[in-house]
């Protein structure tokens, strides 16, 4: 039902918002004072040494606290890449983002498989790019990327802006 | 005839002010790593934990369904995780029936909450209240307290003198609870002294603010008695849920916890509670609920609260010998550090504040404002 009922009835408007602090712990906290520092680490888990970038405190699959810490990147190849067409405010800022965007999955020098990092394209760069694709021996490499770093870094996620096209233009 | 299923193991962290220096997955990894330690259990679904259950509060860890971010310090990665968002006690009630259905042998229950991180715990129980009609007007679990405390104060002879002795013993009995650390002995005319909150309850009356996990690992009787020889079987369970609006109920009248407690007194095949218990943990999460839950659990006489502090009874009944909520759990937790406490009287490794030979323990937990939703559980050994 639409029109007159629609009219009659009140809709009422909320906005939800907690202040909160987050501690970080020795993993993430080294995480983030590195990326003050522009620099990317990862944790390696030492019994599949598999990496995790960001690192987390245990390695999933084999139940082990991870141990070795190691510096990724920071450059990288674009694994995948998210057009993104709407934008909802971030609940924890309340801040939207420029639509389209694009969410990347850059795999880090230093990293292999499924070790993606994500992130955000820079937007002038978005039909710039392509996606690098592994089907079984089928390999095609994605364009190069590197961080362009925030001038302010105060060891948050956002100390990188984004990622941007790091390749020679194509010739003409 | 259902499996009976046992407590193996219980592990917790300390309990602190804040813990500034672990995010909530490094604290549930501590409590987890130290239950298989003491239990040489593994993740599998032969003869190992078969299925974990997270207790948190999604708006204390800031992400809707955030049990989602603990499946990896849970070692429930490629296994079965469930989440308890409501008080958790409920989460032993869980794992109670996911054994006795015969689906599990032995589950992992595991709680965290930080209420260092937000601004104010207030902040988060107002949102605990709808948005429309309650919490524009102010209320929250604080406020909702403050109601029920004068209402039950009146009818019970509990005054401000009783209030503080409640909280005097509590901060002394927690000096003797080594997971209790950085909360000052405080002396009676400091708790009266301590500024109002909600007429009638005080700074002082209120649980402190608190970071911390706690894990318990349960399983079938036959898999219990092989991970240990001090077993505490879950007798009974009950609980009830009253109304959400406070205008549908009398807030005095225990109405909700006496139901629990008559569930679970029936389960357990309790006849005569009164003297059915060596150890009580409750969670008085406001000094007026420690009389005020034990007339609810059928323990202290009805209106009797205020006679039953003057003679002694906390001490009589062994009531929350581990210093109980006002010595500092997270609201979403209190329920489970108490069965937690009750199991260790009952393993006899209480420490300081073991009762010796215990043998029978009670432990409670409640949510919601001013006690709407309440669980009782019966805890024995052999
Ligand atoms: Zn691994």
């Amino acid at each position: 039902m639409g029109g007159p009922m629609r009219q009659r009835l009140i809709t009422l408007r909320q906005t939800i918002a907690v202040g909160q602090r987050f501690a970080t712990g020795p993993v993430m906290g080294r995480f983030l004072m590195a990326l003050r520092e522009k620099t990317i680490l990862a944790i390696r888990c030492p019994s599949c040494g598999r990496l995790q970038s960001p690192p987390r405190e245990i390695c999933a699959p084999c139940r082990v606290r991870n141990t070795e810490w190691v510096e990724v990147g920071p450059g990288g190849e674009m694994r995948m890449l998210e057009y993104v067409y709407y934008a909802s405010p971030d609940p924890l800022s309340g801040e939207t983002r420029e639509t389209p965007y694009g969410a990347v999955g850059i795999l880090l020098d230093g990293c292999r498989d499924e070790e993606v990092f994500w992130h955000l394209l820079n937007p002038a760069d978005l039909d710039r790019v392509r996606m690098g694709i592994v089907i079984g021996d089928r390999v095609t490499r994605g364009s190069r990327l590197r961080p362009v770093w925030a001038d302010a870094r105060t060891g948050s996620i956002s100390d990188i802006r984004y990622f941007e096209l790091d390749e020679p233009p194509a010739p003409a | 005839m259902a499996r009976r299923v046992g407590i193996c193991a219980v592990a917790q962290t300390t309990w602190e002010r804040d813990k500034w220096s672990q995010r909530f997955q490094g604290m549930a990894l501590e409590v987890l790593e130290d239950l298989l330690a003491r239990t040489g259990l593994t993740f599998s679904e032969d003869g190992g934990i078969g299925m974990s259950i997270s207790v948190s509060d999604d708006i204390f860890d800031a992400r809707t369904i955030s049990d989602n971010a603990m499946t990896d310090v849970l070692g429930a990665h490629m296994g079965c995780e469930e989440k308890v968002a409501q008080e958790g006690l409920q989460a032993l009630y869980y794992g109670l029936a996911a054994i006795r259905s015969g689906h599990v042998d032995v589950v992992l229950v595991l709680g965290h909450c930080k209420e260092s991180q937000p601004a104010s715990r207030n902040q988060v129980t107002h949102m605990a209240f709808d948005p429309f009609y309650t919490r524009p007007v102010g209320l929250d679990f604080t406020a909702a307290a403050g109601l029920q405390a004068q209402a039950y104060a009146a009818r019970a002879g509990v005054g401000d003198r009783h209030l503080a002795q409640v909280v005097v013993r509590a901060r002394q009995l927690a000096t003797r609870n080594l997971k209790i650390t950085g909360l000052p002995v405080v002396t009676a005319a400091e708790v009266l002294a301590s500024p109002l909150l909600a007429d009638p309850l005080r700074e002082l009356h209120a649980y402190p603010v608190s970071d911390g996990a706690v894990g318990l690992i349960l399983a079938a009787e036959e898999r219990a008695r092989e991970i240990t020889d001090r077993p505490v079987w879950i007798a009974g369970v009950g609980n009830c849920m009253d109304s959400f609006f406070l205008g549908d109920r009398d807030l005095a009248s225990n109405f909700p916890l006496r139901q629990a407690a008559a569930r679970a007194y029936r389960r357990a095949g309790i006849d005569h509670p009164q003297n059915a218990f060596d150890v009580v943990e409750l969670s008085d999460q406001y000094a007026y609920q420690q009389p005020m839950w034990m007339e609810g659990l059928g323990l202290v006489p009805a209106g009797g609260g205020g006679a039953w502090i003057d003679a002694g009874g906390p001490e009589a009944a062994r009531v929350n010998l581990s210093g109980g909520m006002l010595a500092g759990n997270p609201l979403i937790l209190g329920g489970l550090v108490r069965a937690a406490e009750a199991a260790l009287q009952l393993r006899g490794e209480a420490g300081d504040h073991q009762v010796p030979g215990a043998r029978r323990a009670l432990a409670h937990g409640v949510m919601g404002p001013a006690g709407q939703f309440h669980t009782v559980a019966v805890l024995e050994r052999d």
